[in-house]
């Protein structure tokens, strides 16, 4: 490679990295608190909407541990921390669970609640419901 | 029908060899209360070893409102079962059972691979989503099995001649092995009787639901 194009190539890295890191800075996961904060969140995120009988009915009997812990391994997925996601994607996910938008946006706002609750700060919150907004085409089937 | 010509077609029949006439054995089922247990699996195993080996048919176990249904199924080895998915939700059936371990994601509309059950013994299955979900399959070695039905009684077809080890099993008793009988079925065309066998099993307490 010559000098002119290796300068060029560096130049390009830093619009090659996603939205939510500049060079050098930590991924958005480790930012956010990595696994440990977000179990929490995501368990607290989770229980409250599993718990209430207005937006509850696609949790009827699933099994919230597990739900948790493939959630968390998405969010790990995809805010750069490193995990492989192992799960269906959203679509096939939530096929047939027939999901009105007030459900969903329950559950974000569970989420920001639960991200305020666990100390996370106000851009990694926006960050993460940022990433998290576009799966809601694939959610919402009402 | 004339004495004489009756007569007559006894004396036929008692030419015929005796591996031809097949009996069917009547089993009835009870807890110990002798009240009638549903879904307890018979099966016969002939003593002397030589079960004949049937092509063993498809076996169904759907998914319908967050249940495997039928909760029992008893299945003879090799035979593959399928998993339709009534639901129109995803559900993941999966088994830690060594005679079949297995996992299989089932997407509504989606038909799965069926799976073939190679290992006699019992597989315990549930839903990696859906925690109730619980089946129970017997896979046996033999072509003589049924299933009691809601009055507790289960008949098996098509025995021939010989001495078997008759299985009683079910999910909720005490001895997670069963019961065993000794059955002799009888052979010759003076045999007119078909076998009953009565037999009550212990079962574990109902814990909280």
């Amino acid at each position: 490679m010559t000098k002119f194009s290796a300068a060029c190539a560096f130049a390009l890295l830093p619009s090659l990295m996603p939205a939510w890191a500049t060079a050098g800075e930590a991924s958005l996961y480790a930012r956010l608190g990595g696994e440990a904060v977000m179990s929490r969140v995501v368990e607290q995120t989770v229980a409250r909407v599993a718990s209430d009988p207005a937006v509850n009915q696609s949790f009827d009997q699933v099994n919230l541990q597990k739900l948790d812990k493939k959630i968390v391994e998405q969010i790990c997925a995809l805010a750069g921390g490193g995990c492989a996601y192992s799960g269906d994607d959203m679509k096939a996910a939530h096929a047939g669970h027939n999901i009105a938008e007030r459900e969903f946006y329950a559950l974000v706002e569970a989420m920001r609640d639960a991200l305020d609750a666990n100390g996370v700060g106000e851009r990694e919150k926006n960050e993460l419901l940022r990433l998290l907004a576009p799966m809601k085409r694939d959610v919402v089937t009402r | 029908m004339s004495l004489t010509l009756s007569r007559c077609l006894i004396g036929t029949l008692g030419a015929m060899p005796a591996w031809v006439v097949a009996a069917t054995l009547s089993i009835q089922v009870g807890d110990l209360s002798s009240a009638a247990l549903a879904d307890a699996v018979v099966y016969a195993v002939p003593v002397n070893g030589k079960a004949v080996a049937r092509q063993p048919s498809a076996a169904i176990i759907d998914q319908v409102n967050k249940q495997f249904t039928p909760l029992v199924s008893v299945i003879q080895v090799g035979t593959p079962v399928s998993f339709p998915n009534k639901d129109n939700i995803r559900h993941q059936v999966y088994s830690f059972s060594p005679a079949k371990t297995f996992e299989l994601k089932l997407y509504s509309g989606v038909p799965s691979q069926p799976v073939v059950f190679d290992k006699p013994g019992l597989v315990v299955m549930g839903c990696n989503i859906h925690d109730r979900m619980l089946a129970y399959v017997q896979v046996v070695d033999t072509p003589w099995f049924a299933k009691t039905g809601a009055d507790g009684a289960a008949r098996i077809e098509g025995l021939p001649a010989g001495d078997y080890q008759v299985h009683v099993w079910h999910y909720g008793a005490v001895d997670p092995a069963g019961a065993v009988r000794m059955v002799k079925i009888e052979g010759g065309a003076e045999s007119t009787a078909n076998p009953a066998l009565k037999l009550n099993l212990e079962l574990k307490p109902k814990g909280p639901a």
